[in-house]
C-alpha cells in the first residue's frame, strides 16, 4: 500500500502545470512592428510592437488580441497601409490581415495548400502582390476580396518583391542556385523580362528614385561571394553593382545611403557610384554575440535609428538593437523568436 | 483501491489451483556446488536461488521459457514444457565446457543500471515495435512522430540520440550517416531479448553517458517452433510475421520474416477539432537467417537481414495548414553479423564479432518542401565493424581486453538549398580497450563484499580530422552482508563521441566547420536490490557535457548542427517491480526526474541555466501484467512531463505533459494442431491529445487485434 501512496504522490507533483501569460493589449502610435518567423514547423510566430515614446516592447500582441491563437508558422514579410498590416505567414499558406488599432485580425487571405507567401508589397488599400517560394508564383492580390487576381509563374523559389513605374519586380533566389529577376506587368500579370543579376538574390529595396537595388546573397560556398545591382526600373538594365563576399542579406536604406549586412556586419554603399565603405558601421558580433549573424535590418527616418535584428541562436527570443548614424549602440528591447522583419509605423508621418 | 487489491487477490487464489509448481536448481557445473542468488527470468517476473541454490515458483501457461543468469557464469535460456524439477548447470566464465550453451546475454551490471525483458508472444501481441518496451525502463524518452512507421529514437537522461549506443547481436547498428537507431525498424517478431544499461559496465566494456539498448536474436537455446503471427488495427495497419526454428543437435536454423502495411493513417487533435490524415503508405519487409553451431570449446552464429522499408514521413502541422505529408523515405539494407566465442584450455574466452552492412536510402519530397530540383536525395552507407576481445576470469577476477575497428562510406546525391551536391565520405575509427573487474575484494568466501570495476578506452577517428581521444571509467560497488540484499554502487567516467557524417555535413553547408567531439564526464550513484518478490533501483546521475551537439534552426526550413559548449544533466532515476503473485500479477514502475541545463556563461543568451530542449523534467511508467488462467491483461501507462521546445524556455513554447495508456486484454488457446492466443490492444486508451514533438500531433485512439499461432 505504501507503494501505491508513493505512486500517487510522484503523479501530483508531475501534473502541475505553468500558466501561460497572456500579453496586454497596445494601441500603437509611433513605434516598431517586429515580425517574429518563430522557427519552421513551430507554428510560432508573433509580432512585437516597441513604443518609441514610452520605451516599452510588448511580446505576443497578435494573439493577446486574437484569444491566444498563434499568428501561424514562419511569419515572413510584412507590408503596412493606413492601419493595416499584411503579414505573409509562409508555412501557414496564409496572408493575414491585421488591424493596427487592435492587433486583432481582419481575416486571411488563403493561398492554399503549398502556397508559402514568401515577401508582399501592397500598393494600395485595394491591392498587394505577393511571392510564392513553393510554387515559383507571384500573384496579385485583391485585398478587399481576401482573393487571388491573377498568378504569373516566376523563377525558381521567388522571395523578394517589389513594385516601380507599372512593374513587379521579384527576386528569384533559386535557394542559391538562380541569379534573375523576373519583371511583370502589374495588370495582367504578363512576364516583361528577366535581368540577369548575381546569384541568390532574395532581396529587393526600392527608394522611389528610378532604380531599385537587389542583394545577392550568392552560394553558401565558403566565401558566399554576393553583391548588390542596380536595376533602372524603365530601361530594365542592370546599371551598375558591387560585388560583396560574406554572404549579404538585409538592406534598407537611410536617408542618404543604402546599407546591406553580411557575415562581418552592416555596411555603407554609395548608392549614386555604388561605392562600398571598406569597414563595417556595426559589426556583425556586436549584433549577435552568438553566430554573427544579422537577420532583420530597418531605418527610422524620424528617431534616426538603425535598427537590427538579433536573432542569438535561432531557438530563443531574440531582441532588436539600435544604433545611431555613427553605428554606436544606442539601446534595445527583446522581441519574440527569430526577428526577420521590422517596419517603422507611425498613425501620421 | 482496497476495493482493487481485493479483487487482485481473489484473483490470485482463483488463478493458483490452475498454476503448475517449478522447482529449479542451479550449480557451477564444474563443481556441482549450488549457486546462491542465480537469478531466474521468466515472462512474469525473475526470482532467485536461495542459500540451496534452489528457487520455486509457478508459471500458467506451458511451454515457457526461463533465462538462468549468475554475474560469474554463462547465460542459460531454458525451455520448460511442463511442471517439475529442473537442474541447470552453468558454465564459469573461465571455464572450458565441451558443447557449452549459452545465451548472449551478459551478467547483470554491478555498477550501474540495468534491465532486461524476454520477449514473450504476450509482448509480441500488444507491441508494435520495441519502444514501449523501452518505456518501461527508467532515464529513458522517445522522440517520436507520429503515424505508423515514423521515425523513434531513444534518448537516456536529456542527451541526444546520437549518445545511445544500440546493438543487434553485439554489434553497433546506429545508423551510419545520423548515428541514430529507428526503433521502428524493430519489431519485437524478430526479436528475443531487449537490454538497456545505464551507467558503466566494466564487464562488458560499456561506458557510454548516453546509454545502451541491446537486442538479440537467435538465442543458442530456443527451442524449435513454427510461430505465425498477425496483426490488424482500426486504422488499416495489417501485419505478419512468421518464425521457424529447427535445433539439430550442436546446430540450429531460425528464419525470422515480418511484412507490415499500413495507409499511415490517423486521427489527431489540432486547432480544436479532430482530423484525420494520412501520409504517403509505409510498407515494410524484414527477412533474417540466423544460424550456429556449438561445438566442443566454440560457438558460432551467423545472422543476415534483409530489409527494404518505404515510409511516408509525417509532415508537421500548423496553423492553416493541415496538407498531408506525401514526403516519402525508402531504405534497402542488408546485414550480416557473426559472433564467434571460443573457450580456450587456459581459461581465456575469446569473443569475436563481425559486421558488414550496406544500405540505399531515398528521400522523395514531391512538393519540394525539403529538397529542391528533383525533389529526391539518394544516399547510400556501407558498414564494416569488427571487434575482438579476450576474457580471462579467476577467482573473482575478470579482465578482458579488446580491439574494435569501422570502417563507415556515404555517397550522397541530391540539392540541398544552395545547389546540387555530391558527397562521397568515409571514415575509419576505432578503439582500443581494457577492462577489469575485481570482485569481493574484502569478502571472497560470503556473497558481500566490494567489487571494483575499471575501463580504459582510446578511440580514433580520420574524420572530419585525425583525432584520438582517452576515456576512462571506473567503479566501486558494496554489498555488505547485513544489508543483503541491497548493492551501493558509485561510478565516474569520461567518454568521448565524434560528430557523426550528418552533423558534419549540414554543419558545413553553412560555412561552420569547426564542429567538435562531445566528451562527457558521469558521475553515478546508486542503490540496487534484487530478491524473487521485488527488484528496487535508485540512482544519482550528474553529467557535465562539454560540446554537445545540437540541432538549430538555420534560416528558415534547414537545421545545422553546432556544440552547445558546456551541459549539466543531472537527475534521480527510481526503478521498482515486484511480482506480489508470482506468475499472475506483477508490477513494475519507474520515475526519472531529470533537469539538463545548457551551462555556457553569456551575458546576451537567455539559454544560459535553462533546460535542453524536449527533456522533461519527470517522467513515469507503470506497468501491469495479470494473468488468470488461459486469461492475460497488460496495462501501459507513460507519463512525460511538460517540455521547451525553444532554448530560452519561453512559456510560450512550451509542451504540456501528456499520459498514454495502452491496456490489453488476450487469451490462449488449443486451436486445431497449436497453441493460439487472441488479444485485442487499445493504444491511447484515455485518447489523450498530446505532442511528443511540437506541430506533431500524436495518433487519438487505437484499436489491435493479434493472433498468434504456435504450431505443435
Amino acid at each position: 500500500m505504501k507503494k501505491l501512496i508513493l505512486l500517487s504522490f510522484v503523479f501530483v507533483i508531475v501534473s502541475c502545470e505553468t500558466p501561460v501569460e497572456t500579453p496586454p493589449l497596445v494601441i500603437p502610435e509611433f513605434g516598431y512592428i517586429v515580425v517574429n518567423e518563430g522557427v519552421y514547423g513551430q507554428n510560432n510566430s508573433s509580432i512585437t510592437f516597441y513604443d518609441v515614446n514610452t520605451g516599452l516592447a510588448t511580446n505576443n500582441v497578435f494573439s493577446g488580441a486574437n484569444s491566444g491563437n498563434p499568428l501561424g508558422d514562419t511569419a515572413n514579410d510584412l507590408d503596412v497601409f493606413g492601419s493595416t498590416a499584411y503579414i505573409a505567414v509562409d508555412n501557414s499558406n496564409k496572408i493575414e490581415i491585421v488591424d493596427l488599432n487592435t492587433y486583432k485580425s481582419k481575416g486571411i487571405i488563403d493561398m492554399g495548400p503549398g502556397g508559402s507567401p514568401r515577401e508582399l508589397v501592397v500598393t494600395s488599400s485595394k491591392t498587394g502582390f505577393v511571392t510564392s517560394l513553393l510554387s515559383n508564383k507571384v500573384h496579385k492580390l485583391d485585398l478587399i476580396n481576401k482573393s487571388i487576381v491573377w498568378s504569373a509563374e516566376t523563377g525558381a523559389y521567388p522571395e523578394g518583391i517589389t513594385q516601380s513605374a507599372g512593374k513587379i519586380f521579384v527576386a528569384n533566389s533559386g535557394f542559391g542556385a538562380s541569379n534573375t529577376l523576373s519583371v511583370f506587368d502589374t495588370l495582367n500579370g504578363n512576364k516583361i523580362s528577366d535581368i540577369q543579376i548575381g546569384f541568390n538574390p532574395r532581396v529587393l529595396v526600392n527608394r522611389n528614385d528610378g532604380y531599385i537595388y537587389a542583394v545577392c546573397t550568392g552560394v553558401y560556398d565558403g566565401i558566399g561571394k554576393g553583391g548588390v545591382y542596380k536595376i533602372n526600373t524603365s530601361t530594365l538594365v542592370s546599371v551598375d553593382s558591387v560585388l560583396i563576399d560574406g554572404n549579404p542579406g538585409e538592406a534598407c536604406f537611410t536617408d542618404s545611403h543604402l546599407l546591406v549586412t553580411n557575415s562581418l556586419g552592416v555596411f555603407r554603399i554609395e548608392p549614386d557610384n555604388m561605392s562600398i565603405e571598406t569597414e563595417a558601421i556595426i559589426s556583425a558580433s556586436t549584433v549577435n554575440p552568438i553566430y554573427g549573424i544579422i537577420y532583420a535590418l530597418a531605418y527610422d527616418p524620424v528617431e534616426k535609428l538603425i535598427l537590427a535584428g538579433n536573432p542569438k541562436d535561432f531557438i530563443q527570443n531574440g531582441e532588436i538593437i539600435k544604433f545611431d548614424l555613427n553605428g554606436k549602440k544606442t539601446g534595445s528591447f527583446d522581441t519574440g523568436l527569430n526577428p526577420g522583419t521590422i517596419a517603422v509605423y507611425k498613425k501620421k508621418f | 483501491m482496497n476495493n482493487f487489491l481485493r479483487f487482485a487477490v481473489l484473483i490470485f487464489f482463483l488463478a493458483s489451483g490452475l498454476q503448475a509448481q517449478i522447482t529449479v536448481s542451479v550449480i557451477d557445473s564444474s563443481t556441482s556446488s549450488n549457486l546462491v542468488n542465480a537469478e531466474i527470468l521468466f515472462p512474469q517476473g525473475r526470482f532467485f536461488t536461495n542459500s540451496e541454490g534452489v528457487a520455486e515458483f509457478q508459471v500458467p501457461t506451458f511451454p515457457t521459457d526461463i533465462i538462468v543468469s549468475h554475474t560469474s557464469y554463462h547465460s542459460r535460456q531454458i525451455h520448460l514444457k511442463s511442471a517439475g524439477i529442473y537442474i541447470v548447470r552453468l558454465q564459469p566464465l573461465s571455464l572450458n565446457i565441451p558443447l557449452i550453451t549459452v545465451t548472449a546475454v551478459q551478467p547483470g551490471n554491478l555498477f550501474g543500471s540495468s534491465g532486461r525483458v524476454l520477449i514473450d508472444d504476450k509482448i509480441r501481441s500488444v507491441t508494435r515495435d520495441i519502444s514501449t518496451v523501452i518505456n518501461r525502463f527508467s532515464g529513458t524518452y522517445i522522440k517520436e512522430y507520429g503515424g505508423s512507421g515514423s521515425l523513434k529514437t531513444i534518448s537516456f537522461r536529456g542527451l541526444s540520440s546520437e549518445n545511445t549506443e544500440v546493438l543487434f547481436n553485439e554489434i553497433n547498428i546506429n545508423d551510419a550517416a545520423t548515428g541514430l537507431a529507428d526503433l521502428s525498424d524493430h519489431s519485437a517478431n524478430m526479436i528475443d531479448i531487449l537490454e538497456m544499461q545505464h551507467g558503466i559496465s566494466p564487464e562488458d566494456g560499456f561506458a557510454g553517458a548516453g546509454g545502451r539498448i541491446k537486442m538479440t536474436s537467435g538465442l543458442w537455446d530456443t527451442p524449435s517452433h513454427t510461430r505465425i503471427s498477425l496483426k490488424a488495427d482500426s486504422d488499416q495497419l495489417f501485419s505478419s510475421a512468421l518464425s521457424l526454428r529447427k535445433n539439430m543437435g550442436s546446430y540450429f536454423l531460425e528464419i525470422n520474416a515480418e511484412n507490415v502495411n499500413s495507409p499511415n493513417r490517423y486521427s489527431y487533435f489540432f486547432d480544436g477539432q479532430t482530423r484525420t490524415r494520412e501520409n504517403a503508405f509505409l510498407n515494410k519487409k524484414q527477412f533474417s537467417i540466423s544460424a550456429g553451431k556449438s561445438y566442443e570449446s566454440n560457438l558460432t552464429r551467423i545472422y543476415l537481414k534483409y530489409s527494404d522499408k518505404i515510409n511516408g514521413l509525417p509532415g508537421f502541422v500548423v496553423s492553416n495548414n493541415y496538407d498531408w505529408s506525401k514526403t516519402r523515405s525508402g531504405s534497402e539494407t542488408r546485414m550480416l553479423i557473426l559472433n564467434n566465442y571460443h573457450y580456450f584450455d587456459s581459461g581465456l574466452i575469446n569473443s569475436f564479432s563481425f559486421s558488414a552492412s550496406g544500405s540505399k536510402l531515398f528521400l522523395a519530397d514531391p512538393d519540394r518542401r525539403m529538397i529542391s530540383g528533383s525533389g529526391e536525395k539518394k544516399t547510400s552507407t556501407s558498414d564494416l565493424r569488427i571487434q575482438n576481445k579476450l576474457e580471462f576470469g579467476l577467482e573473482g577476477t575478470k579482465l578482458s581486453a579488446g580491439l574494435n575497428l569501422a570502417k563507415a562510406e556515404l555517397n550522397s546525391s541530391g540539392e540541398i538549398f544552395s545547389a546540387y551536391r555530391s558527397d562521397s565520405i568515409d571514415r575509419l575509427s576505432g578503439g582500443f580497450f581494457i577492462n577489469a573487474v575485481f570482485e569481493h575484494i574484502f569478502e571472497k568466501e560470503t556473497d558481500g563484499g566490494i567489487n571494483a570495476g575499471l575501463i580504459f578506452e582510446t578511440e580514433y577517428a580520420d574524420f572530419p580530422e585525425k583525432t584520438s581521444v582517452n576515456g576512462v571509467s571506473a567503479g566501486l560497488s558494496y554489498s555488505p552482508r547485513y544489508l543483503s540484499p541491497f548493492r551501493f554502487y558509485t561510478t565516474y567516467s569520461i567518454d568521448n563521441r565524434f560528430p557523426t557524417f550528418n552533423e558534419i555535413y549540414y554543419a558545413s553547408l553553412f560555412n561552420h566547420t569547426g564542429l567538435t567531439r562531445e566528451q562527457f564526464k558521469t558521475f553515478e550513484a546508486g542503490i540496487s536490490a534484487r530478491t524473487s518478490s521485488y527488484d528496487l533501483e535508485i540512482s544519482y546521475f550528474n553529467i557535465l557535457g562539454d560540446g554537445l551537439i545540437v540541432w538549430t534552426p538555420f534560416r528558415a526550413i534547414i537545421q545545422v548542427p553546432r556544440n552547445i559548449r558546456t551541459v549539466r544533466s543531472y537527475g534521480l532515476e527510481v526503478s521498482a517491480s515486484s511480482s506480489p503473485f508470482p506468475g499472475t500479477l506483477r508490477l513494475g514502475a519507474n520515475y526519472t526526474w531529470l533537469n539538463a541545463i545548457n551551462k555556457t556563461g553569456n551575458d546576451n543568451d537567455n539559454a544560459y541555466n535553462k533546460r535542453l530542449i524536449y527533456t522533461p523534467s519527470h517522467k513515469v511508467s507503470l506497468n501491469a501484467e495479470l494473468i488468470f488462467g488461459r486469461i492475460f491483461t497488460i496495462l501501459d501507462l507513460m507519463y512525460a512531463g511538460s517540455r521547451y521546445y525553444t532554448a530560452d524556455n519561453d512559456s510560450h513554447n512550451k509542451l504540456k505533459g501528456y499520459l498514454v495508456t495502452d491496456f490489453s486484454a488476450g487469451i490462449n488457446f488449443p486451436l486445431l494442431s497449436s497453441n493460439a492466443s487472441a488479444s485485442l490492444t487499445v493504444y491511447n486508451l484515455l485518447n489523450a491529445q498530446y505532442f511528443v514533438i511540437q506541430s506533431y500531433p500524436m495518433p487519438l485512439r487505437n484499436y489491435s487485434f493479434t493472433l498468434n499461432l504456435n504450431l505443435i
